[in-house]
């Protein structure tokens, strides 16, 4: 035999596979899981050097990264609370918390935004035993139901909230 | 007389309700007035991608006039283009089956294609390997070995 039958084959096999992983990525097939995530960055929009202790009634620049793989455009919100360590919210429930400030925008699949917010930070009568949580949550409109939908994620920065003597 | 006085009572009071009705339709908050728009342009977008329609210029068009809402709450430009968004949806969305299966078409077209090439090699290979294997040896003389 001129052409080794060994190496036809090994051929062929190479042949298939590349065949097979062809189809594939033109089919797209894929059982990816679809998520979103938040990220709190400092006002460089650079992780790390977070203030620690704020003066109450002033304002401060923090960095929001939000980030869609829903496999779909999204709604989203990013809902600013204030509380103490048990008004943290869960993967399942939001803070219960009022809202102070919220920001919107509109993502495309597999694409983020980072951006600039400033926040104040009122005074409150009561204080949460200097362990004041900035609570961001993610919020995603659901088009279906006409409704704004928590995401189940969430970030937090703990700083200590100074009283103006 | 007596009549014509409850009907216009009845009038009046009704225009009130009315009226009322409108005013608490418009005194939302500016910014559900925000996701009640949008929510429809979503819902939009969502079916154009779907389609395999390309909306990202649409998103980020949609994004900026919510920014620029957020900022500056019933802005008329942002709300007018958000307006002419939702148009050049609808004369998207006429086309996006067309597009869909062209795009579907030509997927599962190339993907035949693809899945032929390992019969075709199945078949070709030892053929054209002879071809080459006799080509190249075409001026050898045979001699037999005494």
């Amino acid at each position: 035999m001129i052409l080794d039958e060994e190496v036809f084959a090994v051929l062929m096999a190479v042949v298939i596979i590349g065949s097979v992983l062809g189809i594939v990525n033109i089919i797209h097939i894929s059982s990816g899981e679809s998520f979103t995530a938040i990220g709190l960055l400092n006002e460089d929009c650079k992780i790390g050097t977070y203030p620690k202790q704020v003066l109450e009634n002033t304002n401060i620049t923090l960095c929001i990264y939000v980030y869609n793989h829903m496999g779909r455009p999204v709604y989203y919100k990013v809902v600013y609370k204030i509380g103490g360590e048990k008004d943290l919210p869960t993967n399942t429930s939001p803070s219960s918390m009022p809202e102070v400030m919220s920001w919107r925008g509109v993502l495309d699949n597999d694409e983020n935004h980072t951006f600039k917010i400033l926040i104040p930070i009122p005074s409150y009568e009561k204080s949460f035993d200097n362990k004041t949580a900035l609570i961001f949550e993610l919020w995603i409109y659901d088009t279906s139901s006409d409704k704004w939908v928590y995401t189940g994620e969430w970030v937090h920065l703990y700083i200590q909230v100074l009283k103006r003597s | 007389m007596i009549r014509t006085f409850l009907y216009l009572l009845m009038l009046t009071l009704s225009l009130t309700i009315i009226h009322q009705m409108i005013i608490l339709a418009y005194s939302g908050d500016s910014m559900s007035e925000i996701d009640s728009l949008v929510s429809t342009i979503m819902k939009d977008l969502e079916y154009l991608e779907s389609r395999e329609v390309n909306v990202s210029s649409l998103i980020h068009r949609v994004n900026e006039d919510i920014k620029g809402l957020e900022k500056d709450p019933g802005n008329a430009t942002y709300i007018k283009d958000l307006e002419s968004i939702r148009e050049e949806i609808k004369a998207l969305k006429s086309d996006a089956e067309n597009i869909y299966i062209i795009n579907n078409i030509i997927r599962y077209s190339t993907a035949v294609g693809i899945g032929l090439v390992p019969v075709a090699v199945y078949i070709l290979l030892p053929r054209i390997y002879l071809y080459i294997w006799y080509r190249t040896r075409r001026r050898w003389i045979v001699q037999v070995r005494k």
